[in-house]
């Protein structure tokens, strides 16, 4: 349900039904949901009522329907730059879809168009030079390529928040955290300014800050970095988004505070049973959280499964060369299985399978373009992979496990 | 044989100025009675997390700062009180290795420059050789020789890797600085710069100071590893020791919070939320060390055995254990912290 739908109301204490603006903060079961009323119907704009719990009955519950449905669905999304060297094919042709309460994870090296990729779905692609040359990113329903900004302002940050990788850059320096927190949250409700404080208060009690009266005043310099991304997940998570894109959210802190960070994210989930797209080269960090994985190489997905048939089973070569190539804390192995050469830049992929350049067991077939093909139906998610050769690599056993 | 290379209770400290008329008011403590050695043709790792002080130990040993005091012998010669020649003919033996691709190399200067100029500089090779020689030196580290008319801008993360690397090894040096050299690149590339620099190893019987966070490459390429903790060794060993009997309750918990790329060891089940507990995630300043034990405020271990006194008020040596000399803990209690490893594993 979006912000700012009316629906009757019974409140106790007060006779009679009346129409309010609510927004739904849980769902119960039956169509029930757990609200938070933001305005009255008929008052005068800008007289507020205070924010307040109160249990309301949806009938219809429009979100029976949504639950068959993923919460986000991307189809064929191919999102281009125009470069004096020609196109730059940043993300061409990529499908995946997350289902509501769910943890997808969009894994590869840098320049494989996983960043891309999130920044198209919130629509934070600059065009010109980026142009959406096909796909639809369908999100409760709705095409974020087909909306209005007015909409897209009201779901960015609202029903889609977002952490970046660097929060010593992604906070404003010259406010304090509790202002920048407070900002995210009148963007998206009418908060009346004494109720403000508190709401902010709350944002960062829930991600367990410590100490956060005086938190809140603090400007970012005077935190550290952990501090800062548990800042920038209090401000995603502020307006109780249904879907949090995180973008290598642990990639600049230290292990300790990465494995604190994760433990969040997981209990952020668990609360608000929010999806997550995560977005990491990190195949720790994968095994840690994700339910679904998705590969990405040169704008593509190359190969898309459950978390544990994927790294019980990984069948594209690039993904099994990511598994060889990593030095591991558990065991110690001669030598690593290093991936030859490097990605190649966005305007120049190769035509056919763009990893064939590196790839220990290309053919002459591999000048085609692979199609995904399902190798593993499974029971929620089929595991598909992009790859001609797959057949070769069946049960073969993984290098270095 | 003596080793290479010897550093004993190395430190650094750092005023830190302030008020009105600029005076040292506190010390950071960036490294503080540092000491080991290391042997011709092995690899020290130096873990720790930011701040913890491991990349001013390799910068106070190579003397790009001055330390505050301790001693470093390098090939038998005490190398803090070299000054003039003898300083720059020992400076031809130990080069550095940069954590930042891009900010490490001079952007307006070619890659043939940047690989020769240390051989111009020590006046080792004339015009005519210099070609050859940098040409040798790209093939070495795996770039085609046509790289040495093109500039750092035009290569990729890892290659940029190679340029430096092959920069450090222009001088054919016996001991190489590694400051965090695989951080800001990608898993695959990783592999291959770790793969590398170990066949260098091999081929020119080079010695490392590997400075990282990254626990996986350390375990990979050391012979043994260090764990700093706010400016001093916490626990030091031969890496088998370190990584299946880490002792050192701090050792614990920076190898506990490694992810594992293996989703049947997640450390919470699928679909649960953990435990949940208020964060304060920070780590200590170096300027205002705890007192005693600069790690008990974080100690798992300091609270279950009912916050001891010592741990407080004592600062613990770094003590070998009884059962592998060469495994030196700095920790009042190892024994129970040996036996906390115990009980986190079953």
């Amino acid at each position: 349900m979006r912000a700012g739908r009316r629906v009757g109301v019974w409140e106790p204490g007060r006779a009679g039904w009346r129409r309010v603006r609510v927004r739904v903060v849980r769902w119960g079961p039956g169509g029930y949901a757990l609200t938070q009323v933001s305005s009255g119907e008929g008052e005068r704009p800008g007289r507020l009522l205070k924010p307040r719990m109160v249990c309301v009955l949806v009938f219809p519950r429009l979100g029976a329907l949504r639950d068959m449905a993923p919460l986000l669905q991307v189809d064929n999304l191919r999102t281009w730059f125009r470069t004096p060297a020609g196109y730059a094919k940043a993300v061409d042709g990529v499908s995946f879809s997350i289902e509501p309460g769910q943890t997808l994870a969009v894994v590869g090296e840098s320049g494989c168009g996983k960043t891309v990729t999130a920044l198209s779905i919130l629509q934070l692609i600059s065009r010109p030079p980026g142009e959406f040359k096909s796909g639809s990113i369908v999100f409760e329903g709705r095409d974020l390529l087909q909306v209005s900004a007015t909409e897209l302002q009201e779901i960015r940050g609202g029903q889609i928040g977002m952490i970046f990788q660097e929060p010593g850059t992604s906070l404003n320096p010259v406010f304090t955290v509790g202002d920048q927190i407070a900002e995210a949250i009148r963007l998206h409700e009418p908060v009346a300014r004494g109720d403000l404080r508190e709401r902010v208060l709350a944002a960062l009690r829930a991600v367990r800050v410590s100490d956060p009266e005086r938190r809140i005043d603090q400007y970012p310099h005077e935190m550290s970095g952990g501090m800062k991304q548990r800042v920038m997940i209090a401000m995603a998570l502020a307006c109780n988004p249904r879907l949090l894109i995180a973008d290598e959210p642990t990639t600049a802190v230290d292990v300790t505070i990465q494995a604190r960070i994760l433990e969040l994210l997981r209990q952020m989930q668990a609360e608000r049973g929010m999806a997550i797209l995560l977005i990491t080269h990190d195949l720790g960090v994968v095994a840690e959280l994700a339910d679904q994985v998705v590969v990405m190489y040169a704008g593509q997905v190359i190969e898309r499964a459950g978390v544990e048939e994927l790294f019980a089973n990984p069948r594209h070569p690039y993904t099994r060369g990511l598994f060889a190539s990593l030095p591991r804390v558990d065991r110690r192995e001669t030598r690593l299985q290093a991936i030859e050469g490097s990605v190649p830049p966005a305007t120049q992929f190769p035509a056919g399978c763009r990893f064939r350049e590196r790839c220990p067991l290309a053919g002459p077939e591999c000048l085609q373009e692979p199609v995904l093909e399902t190798v593993e139906p499974g029971s929620k998610a089929p595991h598909v992979v992009a790859c001609w050769k797959h057949k070769e690599l069946e049960r073969a056993p993984v290098a270095g496990s | 044989m003596p080793p290479l290379l010897e550093v004993d209770r190395l430190s650094k400290h750092f005023p830190v100025r302030g008020g009105l008329l600029p005076r040292v008011r506190e010390w950071v403590r960036a490294v503080d009675d540092v000491s080991f050695s290391i042997a011709s043709r092995e690899t020290l790792g130096l873990v720790g997390e930011s701040g913890c002080g491991k990349t001013t130990v390799g910068r106070t040993l190579l003397r790009l700062v001055p330390a505050t005091g301790g001693a470093v012998r390098f090939q038998g010669r005490d190398l803090l009180a070299m000054q003039g020649s003898e300083l720059r003919r020992a400076r031809r033996q130990m080069q550095l290795i940069f954590q930042d691709p891009f900010g490490s190399l001079n952007p307006r200067m070619t890659v043939g420059q940047i690989v020769g100029e240390p051989l111009w500089f020590h006046g080792l090779a004339n015009r005519s050789e210099l070609n050859d020689r940098v040409t040798a030196l790209l093939k070495q580290v795996g770039l085609r020789p046509e790289s040495a008319q093109r500039y750092p801008h035009e290569f990729s993360g890892g290659q940029r890797q190679r340029i430096g690397i092959a920069r450090a090894l222009a001088l054919e040096p016996k001991f190489i600085v590694c400051d965090e050299p695989t951080s800001a690149l990608d898993v695959s590339i990783r592999a291959q710069i770790v793969n590398l620099l170990q066949d260098l190893q091999a081929t020119h019987g080079l010695s490392y100071l590997m400075i990282s966070h990254d626990l996986g490459v350390v375990r990979h390429v050391s012979n043994a590893v260090a764990v700093m903790y706010l400016g001093r060794i916490v626990e030091q060993a031969p890496t088998e020791a370190l990584y299946e009997s880490p002792t050192h309750p701090y050792t614990q918990l920076l190898l506990g919070a490694i992810p594992v790329p293996n989703p049947a060891r997640r450390r919470v089940p699928r679909g649960t939320a953990g435990k949940i507990e208020v964060a304060d995630d920070s780590i200590p300043s170096p300027i205002n060390q705890p007192a005693g034990c600069a790690f008990h405020p974080r100690c798992p271990l300091y609270a279950r055995l009912g916050k001891p006194e010592s741990c407080r008020t004592a600062l613990p040596e770094l003590t070998p254990l009884p059962q592998d000399p060469a495994h030196r803990v700095r920790c009042h209690f190892p024994t129970e912290a040996g036996q906390s490893l115990v009980e986190l594993v079953s």
